[in-house]
């Protein structure tokens, strides 16, 4: 069918030469301008970091050569990469189990399934600094329901933002709940894919509902909840909105991840070259992840 | 199914339900409550005299509005630019040939994953020393590329889904390549840009950092940076907070009421299927 036409159009001479211009090698004139958008923004900054990051800094602009001496400092000043660790360990193991759980009972339940999805994806949609502000509100040991709830079991709480203990699994739980709801629909969109032959037949062959679910549904999407992992250790490796709103990274830097000690650095102190060797680790960190991710997704695409 | 296991399903939904909701329906609630009741002792769910002085306050603040009308300044501009270099990007790596095309729509994808906080601080350096700090341009610039590998991505999975044969049988009844496109693929295109504009609301809107580095005047201020130094500008009132908080939520989630489908295509990326 498209033979005929484009034949019948190439006997119409004029036409050819235009069209070729849209669908041939001219259409490259048409993807330049985003992509070097993109590129621009997104590589000249990293550059730049990598060259600041070896370099002193006087303000806003570049020193002396100083090899390591950021990096070294970056390191010294701030327990970042350990909180970062703690905190996406601790999102990834809650946030994950929590979709995919919410994602296998949406597809076990009839009705108010609809509503139930629509209800739980509410998370996502809300801006981190709104989230913070709702968490830290309803945590507040003295105005706060939650607080009021352990004192009926005759104990007080402490701040749980200012706790050498509790601000970190606080900020845990709050990353959690916005970051579940991806989990949650990616892995929901998923489990439509699992034939529902293959779920029968298991039935068949005797499998219990809990033999059904990790022995037939989660191996098929198991690229996914890859990728649900990953995508939410980068999200967690990145996120210093949330960390700055909750609990400033404080107490005493008890909260402070990579990505606000970067934050902090750069836009507080104004220690350019400190924060530069930090935007480069936390560069190199997302690099490995999203080399898996893109491993991952190759492999879900044969 | 199994009756216990739908029983099971319905109980882990509504322990998410519930963690979803709590709390909401705590600033919901403070935000309807005056001064004094908002820090009563003990605590109420229900507010004893609801009150809607808070929301009437944040309407009526002068700087809240400021900040609603340039976040929707600032999204608007950047909707129109990413789509105006997106559908053509996204219609040429799609239907054209040229070499290193595929390389490069993995090079956008990778930007999306590797910048992240990363390019923060050095992307303040270098927007400092060429003198663009604190305008909307510099702002716009750099939403702009950043949602437009997801924009591209997206729109692109919609121009293949156009069959081509449309497109020549409108250049066989005389359009021009062009013409064909404007006035065939582009319609069809709908559902994607609509995705597309959803999922760019959305990631500006919610967006706090690359403002924050951005921009520093108050008279730049987008929503987010606003609802951050709330408390410094009116002191801490929970009852309006909470309202401010909420208030501030509504255009994203009215989006989410109103376009569903498109938002889960847009936010997915296109990654995602319905």
């Amino acid at each position: 069918m498209s033979g005929f036409l484009t034949a019948s159009v190439a006997q119409g001479a004029p036409a050819v030469p235009a069209q070729r211009r849209l669908r041939g090698r001219g259409t490259a004139v048409f993807f330049w301008p985003a992509f070097t958008l993109v590129m621009a923004v997104a590589t000249l900054p990293i550059l730049y970091a990598f060259y600041q990051s070896v370099h002193a800094s006087k303000f806003l602009n570049v020193g002396a050569f100083v090899g390591a001496a950021n990096f070294e400092r970056f390191f010294s000043r701030g327990t970042g990469l350990w909180n970062s660790i703690v905190f996406t360990i601790g999102s990834v193991g809650l946030a994950v189990p929590l979709g995919v759980a919410a994602a296998l009972a949406l597809t076990r339940i009839e009705r108010g399934r609809n509503f139930l999805r629509t209800l739980l994806i509410v998370p996502w949609l809300i801006s981190n600094v709104v989230v913070a502000q709702l968490w830290g509100w309803l945590m507040n040991p003295q105005l706060g329901p939650v607080g009021y709830a352990v004192q009926q079991f005759g104990s007080t709480m402490p701040n749980p933002v200012n706790s050498d203990f509790w601000s970190m699994p606080l900020l845990v739980l709050v990353h959690t709940w916005t970051a579940f709801p991806l989990v949650m629909v990616m892995t929901y969109a998923a489990l439509q894919t699992v034939p529902k032959e293959t779920l029968e037949a298991a039935t068949i062959d005797g499998a219990t509902t809990m033999q059904q679910i990790f022995l037939v549904m989660l191996p098929l999407i198991r690229n996914t909840i890859l990728i649900t992992v990953l995508l939410t250790t980068i999200n967690s490796l990145n996120n210093a909105t949330l960390v700055l709103v909750l609990t400033g990274g404080g107490p005493g830097g008890a909260t402070e991840t990579l990505a606000l000690q970067i934050f902090n650095e750069g836009l507080k102190f104004f220690r350019m070259g400190v924060a530069a060797a930090g935007s480069v680790v936390v560069f190199a960190l997302n690099v490995v992840f999203a080399a898996v991710y893109f491993k991952v997704l190759e492999e879900e695409r044969k | 199914m199994k009756r216990e296991s739908r029983f099971f399903s319905y109980a882990i939904l509504l322990v998410c339900a519930l963690f979803v909701l709590i709390p909401v329906a705590w600033a919901i609630s403070t935000s309807l409550k005056d001064v004094s009741e908002a820090t009563a002792y003990p605590p109420r769910w229900i507010p004893a005299a609801p009150t809607l002085d808070n929301y009437s306050f944040v309407i009526q603040s002068e700087k809240l509005r400021r900040y609603f009308q340039n976040s929707f300044e600032v999204i608007f501009i950047t909707i129109a630019v990413s789509l105006l270099l997106g559908v053509p990007a996204a219609y040429a790596v799609e239907r054209g040939k040229f070499r290193g095309k595929e390389g490069m729509m993995k090079a956008l994808l990778a930007t999306k994953m590797l910048a992240g906080v990363a390019i923060i601080v050095p992307l303040y350096l270098v927007i400092s020393r060429i003198g663009a700090y604190d305008t909307r341009t510099a702002l716009i610039a750099v939403y702009a590329a950043t949602v437009l590998p997801t924009v591209v991505w997206l729109l692109r999975g919609f121009v293949a889904r156009v069959p081509k044969e449309l497109e020549e049988a409108a250049e066989v009844d005389g359009c021009s390549p062009f013409g064909s496109f404007l006035r065939v693929t582009l319609p069809l295109l709908r559902t994607g840009i609509v995705a597309a504009a959803v999922f760019i609301f959305v990631t500006i809107w919610n967006d706090f950092l690359i403002a924050y580095s951005l921009v520093q005047a108050e008279t730049n201020r987008t929503i987010q940076i606003g609802i951050y130094f709330f408390v410094s500008d009116t002191g801490v009132q929970w009852g309006r907070m909470m309202a401010a908080v909420l208030v501030s939520s509504v255009p994203v989630l009215s989006i989410y009421a109103l376009l569903q489908r498109s938002f889960i295509q847009g936010m997915g990326g296109g990654a995602v299927k319905e």
